[in-house]
C-alpha cells in the first residue's frame, strides 16, 4: 500500500522526468532555495534587522517549499483522475482505495505546512488557516470532476459575506474549537474525495472523455475552441478567409499562409476577446454584490479593478504555453509545408513564422498593457499600487524571450514551457516589486524601461541566432 | 452444487440492452462463455463489439439484463474476481507520461500474482524499450505494452478488444504465439473481439457473431466451417429443406430468380444435398461468412 502510494506521489516529478530533463526540476529547487534569501537579505540589510533574518529564512522556505508542493499537487489530481478510467477503476484491484489515500494525505498534510509557517508571522497555529487550505485543494479537487464547481465557486465567493451575514455562521461555537474544525476539514476530505472518485458506468465514460478533452487543449491537442459559445470568438476562420483571397491574388504572399499552419491558438485576438467578453458581466457581478453588502469598504471596492487585472495580466502566461504546445502538435503541418516547392526556404519559413509569433505575443502584450494603463487610470489604487501593477504587467514582456526558442529542438507536446512562464514573470515581479517598494528611488518608470530594454537586447540576441539556425520548423525536427 | 457451477462461469449474461441517446444498440442480448474456451467476437463496425464488452466488465451502465462474471454481477465484482480477469481495451489506457518500467511497477503492486519474468521476457522478445516514455512509444509498441500489463498477473479471463489492430504482421505473430504456448496452456479463457480473421483462424475455438444488438450465432469455428454452407436454390425448394440451423435468408423480391440461403446440415444431409441437381452448394471461407452473417 505504502509503495503504491510513493509510486503515485512519484508520478508528476516522474512526467517532468520522461518528458523533458531533470533540468527544470533542478531549477524548480533552486527557485525554492534561493528566493527566500533573495527576497529577505535586501529587506534585512535595508531594516538592519538581522536577527530576524534566520527566522525569515526558515518562514520564507517553508512557504516556497508548500508553493512547490502545492504546483506538484496541481499536477498530481488530473494524473490521479485520468488513471482512475473505468477500466481501471472496475478491474485493477485496490487502485482506488491507494488513490484515495495518496490524494488524502496531502490534502491534510499541505494545509498543515502552510498553516504552520503561517502561525509564524501571526498568533500561533490556527486550524482554521488550515481548514481554508483543506477548502482550496479541495475545490480544486472537485473542480476536475465538475466543471461547473469552479465557476458556482467564484460566483459564491463573493456573496458569502452575504450569506455568511444571513446564516451567522461567524459565530458558530465550531471556529473556535480546534478539534471540531479538524474533525469538519477531514470530514469534507473523506467526502469530496469519494465524490471525486465516485463515479461509474457512462457517466464515468463522459468524464474519462472530458479530461482527456481538457488535457488535449492544455497540451494544444484540440487545436478548436471546446466549448461552443466561444467559436463566435474564434477569429482564425475570418483571418484564414483573408489570407487565402490575398495569396489568391498574389503568388508573392503565398508565404503569409504559412502561419495558419499553426493552428487558431496562437492568433492573440481569440484569447484577449474571450477574457474581453467575460471581464463586463464579472465586474457586473462584483458590482451587484457590493451594492448588496452596502459596505463599501476600500478592500471591496478594489475587487472589480484586481479582477479585471488579474484576467488580463494571466493572459500572456497562457499563451505562451499553449503557444509552445500548439507548435508541437502542427509539427505535421509544419512538415507538410517543408516540402511545399512554391513557399520560400526553410530559413525564410523560420523568419515568417517567428516573426508572426512575436507580432502575436507583443500584440496581446500591448493590449495587456492597455487594458492595466486604463484600469489603473480610473481605478482607486494608491500611488504605490499603480507602480507594482506597471511592474507587474512589464514583468510579463520577457516571455517575448520565450516565444524566440529554436523549436526543432523540442522534445514532446510535454514541454509546454507552463512552469518556466510561470516562475519567470513571478519571480522577477517579486524582486521588482520589492525593490521599488524598499528603494524608492527605483522607480516604476525606470523599473519599466529596463525591462523593455533587457528584453529587447535579449530577444534580438536570440532573433540573431534564430535567422542563423539552419531551419527552426518543423517542431521537434533536431531530436 | 449449482452455485459452485456459477462461479466458475466466467462470463454470463441475460437479457442485456443497452442504448446511447435512444439509439439501442444491444438489444435483450444474451451470452454465456464456457471457462477454458476461446472466443472471438465478430461483428462489423458500429455493431457494439466494445460496448458489449465495456458491459459485461460491468464498466458501463446497462439498461436492463444482468452481466455475471465468476458468479458475481459486474460491476461489483471482489477483489478475488477482479485478480482473474485481463483487460486490453481498444484505446490505450497506459499512463504515458511515464516510462514502461514506472507504469508495469505501479501495477506490480496492485496484482498479488505479477509474473516479473515474464513481463520481462515479453519486453525483451517484443523489443520494448523499459526507460522510454510510454507518449514516445509507436502506437503499435503501446498496443504491445497494453497486451504485457494485462498478461502480466496471468489472468484466468483474458478480455480483449482488438488486440492486434495495431501490431504489423510479425507482432501479431508474436502475440498469438503467446496466446498459444502460455495462456491455453493454462486453460485461460479469452474473449477477444477482431477484424482480422486470418487471426481468428488461427487461435479461437468458437466464433460469436454480434449483428443488430444481439449475439446471432456462436459455435465451435471448425464446427461452424464444416457444416455451413450457402445454397442456392428457387425459394419452393429452398423451403423444402431442412437445414439444422438456417443462419441467413436474405428476403429477395422477385421470387423467379434463385434465392440463396446460408444454414447448417448435418454430414449426412450435406452428402444427400450434394447429388441434388436442383440446387448449387458453396462451401464459404470465414471472410464469407463474417460478411453474410453480420449482414
Amino acid at each position: 500500500m505504502i509503495k503504491t502510494i510513493f509510486d503515485i506521489w512519484m508520478q508528476p516529478i516522474f512526467a517532468r522526468i520522461n518528458s523533458a530533463s531533470r533540468k527544470s526540476l533542478w531549477i524548480a529547487l533552486g527557485l525554492v532555495l534561493l528566493t527566500p534569501p533573495a527576497i529577505f537579505l535586501p529587506i534585512m540589510a535595508i531594516k538592519n534587522e538581522w536577527n530576524k533574518l534566520p527566522l525569515a529564512l526558515v518562514v520564507g522556505l517553508a512557504a516556497s517549499l508548500s508553493l512547490l508542493l502545492l504546483v506538484w499537487f496541481v499536477a498530481l489530481v488530473p494524473m490521479m483522475l485520468l488513471q482512475h478510467s473505468p477500466a481501471n477503476a472496475g478491474l485493477a484491484p485496490g487502485i482506488k482505495s491507494r488513490m484515495l489515500a495518496a490524494l488524502a494525505l496531502p490534502c491534510v498534510l499541505l494545509p498543515l505546512a502552510m498553516a504552520f509557517a503561517f502561525s509564524f508571522d501571526n498568533d500561533g497555529f490556527s486550524a482554521r488557516t488550515w481548514f481554508l487550505g483543506v477548502l482550496v485543494l479541495l475545490a480544486y479537487v472537485a473542480s476536475l470532476r465538475s466543471k461547473w464547481l469552479l465557476t458556482l465557486l467564484a460566483l459564491f465567493l463573493p456573496a458569502s459575506p452575504i450569506v455568511g451575514e444571513y446564516l451567522k455562521w461567524q459565530s458558530l461555537a465550531l471556529w473556535n474549537s480546534p478539534v471540531l474544525v479538524a474533525m469538519l476539514g477531514l470530514a469534507l476530505i473523506a467526502a469530496v474525495l469519494s465524490w471525486a472518485f465516485g463515479l461509474h458506468g457512462d457517466a464515468h465514460f463522459e468524464h474519462q472523455k472530458a479530461l482527456h478533452k481538457l488535457r488535449g487543449q492544455l497540451s494544444g491537442d484540440n487545436m478548436q475552441p471546446g466549448q461552443k459559445i466561444w467559436q463566435g470568438f474564434n477569429l482564425y476562420n475570418y483571418f484564414w478567409r483573408r489570407g487565402m483571397a490575398v495569396a489568391e491574388k498574389s503568388r508573392d504572399r503565398l508565404a503569409g499562409l504559412l502561419p495558419f499552419a499553426l493552428g487558431p491558438q496562437v492568433l492573440w485576438l481569440n484569447s484577449f476577446l474571450m477574457v474581453a467578453v467575460m471581464i463586463p458581466v464579472l465586474i457586473l457581478y462584483f458590482l451587484f454584490f457590493l451594492d448588496q453588502k452596502g459596505k463599501g469598504g476600500a478592500d471591496d471596492q478594489n475587487m472589480p479593478y484586481l479582477v479585471t487585472l488579474m484576467a488580463f495580466l494571466m493572459l500572456p502566461f497562457i499563451f505562451v504555453s499553449t503557444t509552445r504546445a500548439s507548435l508541437y502538435q502542427t509539427r505535421v503541418e509544419q512538415a507538410l509545408l517543408c516540402l511545399v516547392p512554391v513557399l520560400p526556404d526553410p530559413q525564410q519559413q523560420t523568419r515568417t513564422l517567428m516573426s508572426f509569433l512575436l507580432r502575436q505575443f507583443l500584440g496581446l502584450w500591448l493590449a495587456t498593457l492597455a487594458v492595466t494603463v486604463a484600469v489603473l487610470y480610473w481605478s482607486p489604487f494608491s500611488s504605490q499600487m499603480t507602480g507594482n501593477c506597471l511592474i507587474a504587467c512589464f514583468c510579463l514582456l520577457p516571455l517575448a524571450v520565450m516565444i524566440l526558442k529554436n523549436n526543432a529542438a523540442m522534445k514532446s507536446q510535454y514541454e509546454t514551457a507552463l512552469l518556466t512562464a510561470f516562475c519567470l514573470p513571478l519571480v522577477l515581479a517579486l524582486l521588482l516589486i520589492g525593490l521599488h517598494m524598499n528603494y524608492p528611488q527605483f522607480t516604476a518608470g525606470i523599473i519599466c524601461g529596463g525591462l523593455l530594454a533587457g528584453t529587447i537586447l535579449v530577444a534580438q540576441w536570440r532573433w540573431q541566432r534564430l535567422v542563423r539556425a539552419t531551419a527552426v520548423f518543423p517542431a521537434g525536427r533536431a531530436v | 452444487m449449482q452455485m459452485q457451477s456459477a462461479t466458475q462461469v466466467p462470463v454470463h449474461i441475460t437479457g442485456l440492452n443497452k442504448s446511447f441517446d435512444g439509439q439501442s444498440v444491444l438489444k435483450d442480448l444474451n451470452w454465456q462463455i464456457t471457462p477454458g474456451s476461446i472466443v472471438g467476437l465478430l461483428g462489423r463496425n458500429g455493431a457494439g463489439k466494445s460496448t458489449l464488452i465495456e458491459c459485461l466488465l460491468g464498466l458501463r451502465d446497462i439498461d436492463g439484463g444482468t452481466t455475471v462474471m465468476y458468479g458475481e454481477e459486474a460491476g461489483k465484482l471482489s477483489v478475488q474476481t477482479r485478480e482473474k480477469i485481463g483487460y486490453v481495451p481498444q484505446r490505450s489506457e497506459l499512463f504515458d507520461w511515464l516510462t514502461a518500467r514506472q507504469m508495469l511497477s505501479y501495477f506490480r503492486h496492485l496484482y498479488p500474482r505479477w509474473n516479473d519474468g515474464k513481463v520481462h521476457a515479453l519486453m525483451q522478445a517484443w523489443e520494448l524499450p523499459f526507460d522510454k516514455a510510454i507518449s514516445k512509444l509507436s502506437v503499435g509498441q503501446k498496443q504491445r505494452l497494453s497486451i504485457i500489463r494485462a498478461l502480466a498477473h496471468e489472468p484466468e479471463l483474458l478480455i480483449l478488444d482488438e488486440p492486434v489492430s495495431s501490431l504489423d504482421p510479425a507482432g501479431r505473430r508474436a502475440f498469438l504465439c503467446e496466446l498459444i504456448d502460455n495462456v491455453i496452456e493454462k486453460q485461460t479463457t479469452i474473449v477477444f473481439s477482431t477484424h482480422i480473421l486470418s487471426d481468428l483462424e488461427r487461435v479461437a475455438m468458437d466464433v460469436a457473431f454480434l449483428n443488430q444488438g444481439r449475439i446471432t450465432h456462436q459455435q465451435a469455428l471448425d464446427e461452424m466451417m464444416d457444416s455451413t454452407v450457402r445454397v442456392s436454390a428457387r425459394p419452393e425448394v429452398l423451403n423444402q429443406l431442412q437445414p439444422v440451423k438456417t443462419l441467413h435468408r436474405p428476403v429477395q423480391k422477385n421470387s423467379a430468380d434463385k434465392h440463396k440461403m446460408l444454414a447448417q446440415f448435418s454430414e449426412e444431409q450435406l452428402h444427400q444435398l450434394q447429388e441434388r441437381q436442383d440446387l448449387r452448394l458453396e462451401k464459404l471461407g470465414l471472410e464469407d461468412l463474417f460478411i453474410e452473417m453480420t449482414e
